[in-house]
């Protein structure tokens, strides 16, 4: 079965068609209509193509998988992209008042007028991050901006993501331990397979938690406290703090068990296997024990 | 997959109890205990995905996840309290013998035990009664595996996991497409009657996209960004299909050899899914503590060489089209080349590596691939008007009358669309479907 509707399919042939482009910052605070046939700003010239194509095709030559690029052309008569007329400007040449552009994604959205409505077909909407934006505003001989228009090249919302590369940092263990409410405690054993005697470690602790003040962090070390406090105090997010082990205090089986009094999530992860050595005396480095 | 396993996927939780999600747990209920200083237990039958240590595998470089425990007693809701959390890493591996990478301390409730047994693998879990802070005993335990990266299952749920425990938002996934990939790949999929679950896992430096298409290129159906820019994937086995074509402005079509394969050699795995099997080999001891097993499991691990290594005939499979290979020579599809014994005579090969296969049988989906691939196919471009979005790519385009002749064209299947916005007009390149 199709994608399009049997409306759809009966008002494409010689049917009126709508485009509408929006513009959405990543802070949220500006979200505006670049261009709207249907009575909005009329800001964009060239609507573009896109082309997306397979992956796995066969054996032999398996295609590519990248985000489709889109590339659409806006006038840019007044050095602005565009003006949102309250006074924000989401970019404007002069930088008297602009945000990055490529911290915005864009939404384009495209309509059928089918039985006396507009109906959103099934290619639509598209987000995609701005890639880049080129302009080719003239500066006059006054010293003025004259009429120009602005190139956006977009890639599709996922693109970027997809490229990076795996690393650590995207949380080895890591959990959304969202569910949980607070009061709960990690447990972090050290192994014997460390040598520790007479020397400081830094261990390293991770915890996602909504804590706003560090006294409701403890870590204990057997029935002590070890350490109390965290890196920060934003409000859930994920945090990383450092205690500072100082021998004699624990030892070859010496476990950290960090508690979280109140107000936070479950903490989620222990970055155990990097503690490095820190402060010791006699110069010898930490070995794993083979 | 349903709504619920979408639900689940997005958060990965410790809570759910669904072994067939891309995400690795496995749980063991420990049953009642009495009031013992610390209890013993080697878990039954667990599934990680791990790198053999022959591969690359060892310390922080497993993605076997880590282990924790649940308390039954508060039911479906987690309640952190009440429940010991193992946040440690089983992914540390010393090849001089046995291992604990998390040390029991007198007093401290929990401790893992990765103890390396000849070419297997023993995963212990140690258990106190009494967790600081608590006076009550743990009674009740339910032990999860969670191994946030490494992923077992198909690629139609394995990718859209990644990407959601990534935080890709659902809106970014075509739920529906990657729904329908799913039932394909469980059922009778290119001839493989059992289901031909992959063991993967993400590798440090390497870009995302190209796991997925490593994870995609070990089954054949199509993956891509569709129309709408979403990530999706298609069906060879269970296509949408579009029999009606609309619009159409323009068609031309030629013959292509591009795609044609007819002879393919493999090996498979790098990957180890740990199971246990029972063994008894009487009491254990550690660390100052006397350790009377309730049971103990050795290991079977699935285990085939990689390339590079030592590659006899047992363990390279290889298919051929001996139709095609008389018309077209011998094609065969890239790889390095390996030494394959066969009885006496010895040979070159090019040879490609499957490395998230670790059952043989699984490759069975290549046979019936080479199938498909052994011969010319038709290649077709197809502009419509914009009633030509009424399929997008991965679809299977049948009843297609072009070639002038009055023959059929069953079966093309939709690489490529390109879709203009100034003449709404659509084009569409079309593969031919053997």
């Amino acid at each position: 079965m199709g994608l399009l509707t049997a409306g759809q399919l009966a008002a494409i042939p010689g049917g009126k068609f709508r485009q509408k482009w929006t513009i959405i910052h990543a802070d949220g605070l500006i979200s505006f209509v670049l261009h709207d046939d249907d009575g909005g700003p009329q800001t964009v010239i060239d609507p573009g193509s896109r082309t997306a194509s397979a992956y796995n095709v066969s054996l032999q030559s398996p295609g590519d998988l990248a985000a489709q690029t889109y590339q659409f052309t806006a006038s840019n008569a007044s050095g602005q992209l565009y003006h949102t007329g309250t006074g924000s400007y989401f970019y404007d040449v002069s930088k008297t008042a602009w945000v990055p552009p490529t911290t915005a994604v864009v939404k384009h959205q495209v309509y059928v007028w089918a039985s006396g409505a507009w109906s959103e077909l099934p290619c639509s909407p598209w987000v995609g991050r701005i890639a880049h934006i080129e302009y080719d505003d003239v500066l006059g001989p006054d010293g003025t901006w004259g009429p120009g228009t602005a190139t956006v090249t977009c890639e599709g919302y996922l693109g970027e993501l997809v490229r990076k590369p795996w690393t650590n940092e995207h949380g080895e263990h890591v959990e959304n331990a969202t569910a949980i409410t607070p009061s709960g405690f990690l447990v972090y054993s050290f192994s014997s397979g460390w040598d520790m005697d007479g020397s400081d470690y830094r261990l390293w602790v991770q915890y996602r938690t909504t804590v706003t003040s560090s006294s409701s962090v403890k870590f204990y070390a057997n029935s002590g406290i070890w350490s109390t406090g965290i890196a920060s105090t934003s409000s859930v997010t994920l945090h990383q703090m450092s205690i500072i082990l100082t021998a004699p205090n624990f030892w070859t089986s010496a476990t950290a068990n960090g508690t979280i009094a109140s107000g936070g999530y479950l903490p989620v992860a222990v970055n155990y296997p990097d503690i490095p050595k820190i402060n010791r005396s006699d110069g010898q480095t930490a070995r794993p024990w083979v | 997959m349903n709504a619920a396993w979408w639900t689940a996927l997005g958060v990965s939780s410790r809570s759910v109890d669904d072994f067939d999600s891309a995400t690795i747990t496995q749980n063991q209920n420990m049953g009642a205990a009495s009031n013992p200083l610390w209890d013993h237990y080697l878990v039954d039958d667990v599934t990680c995905v791990q790198r053999s240590f022959h591969y690359g595998g060892g310390h922080n470089k497993w993605d076997g996840g880590f282990f924790y425990m649940e308390n039954n007693d508060t039911g479906a809701t987690v309640d952190a309290g009440d429940t010991v959390v193992v946040s440690g890493d089983i992914l540390s591996w010393n090849p001089s013998g046995d291992v604990i990478i998390e040390k029991f301390s007198d007093g401290k409730p929990v401790a893992i035990y990765m103890n390396s047994s000849h070419n297997g693998i023993e995963i212990e879990l140690v258990l106190t009664s009494t967790p600081p802070g608590t006076s009550s005993y743990y009674s009740n335990f339910t032990i999860w595996h969670y191994s946030p990266w490494a992923w077992f299952g198909v690629p139609a749920e394995m990718i859209p996991s990644m990407l959601m425990q990534l935080g890709v938002d659902q809106d970014y996934i075509d739920s529906d497409a990657f729904d329908n990939a799913y039932d394909g790949q469980k059922s009778d999929y290119g001839g493989v009657a059992t289901d031909p679950d992959l063991d993967a896992y993400r590798l440090i430096g390497e870009p995302i996209v190209e796991t997925i298409k490593r994870m995609a290129r070990h089954f054949y159906d199509p993956i891509y960004f569709n129309m709408k820019g979403q990530l999706a994937m298609g069906s060879r086995s269970r296509p949408d299909t579009v029999t009606a074509l609309y619009g159409i402005k323009d068609v031309s079509w030629g013959i292509t050899r591009d795609h044609i394969c007819n002879i393919v050699r493999f090996t498979y795995g790098d990957v180890s899914r740990i199971k246990q099997v029972p063994r008894d080999y009487g009491p254990t001891t550690f660390s100052g503590y006397d350790v009377v097993a309730d049971s103990n499991y050795d290991m079977e691990c699935s285990h085939v060489p990689t390339a590079g290594v030592m590659l006899g005939s047992a363990y390279v499979v290889e298919d051929s089209v001996s139709v095609s290979i008389q018309e077209f020579g011998e094609i065969p599809i890239g790889g390095s080349d390996q030494v394959i014994v066969d009885g006496d005579a010895v040979r070159t090969a090019p040879t490609t590596h499957f490395p998230y296969f670790s059952e043989r049988d699984d490759l069975a989906i290549y046979a019936a691939r080479v199938d498909d691939e052994s011969d010319e196919m038709r290649e077709i471009v197809m502009s419509q008007d914009f009633r030509g979005i009424d399929y997008d790519l991965g679809y299977k385009v049948g009843n297609l009358q072009i070639t002038g002749d009055g023959q059929t064209v069953s079966d093309c299947r939709c690489i490529e669309k390109t879709l203009n916005f100034s003449t709404f007009t659509v084009e569409s390149v079309l593969l031919e479907a053997l």
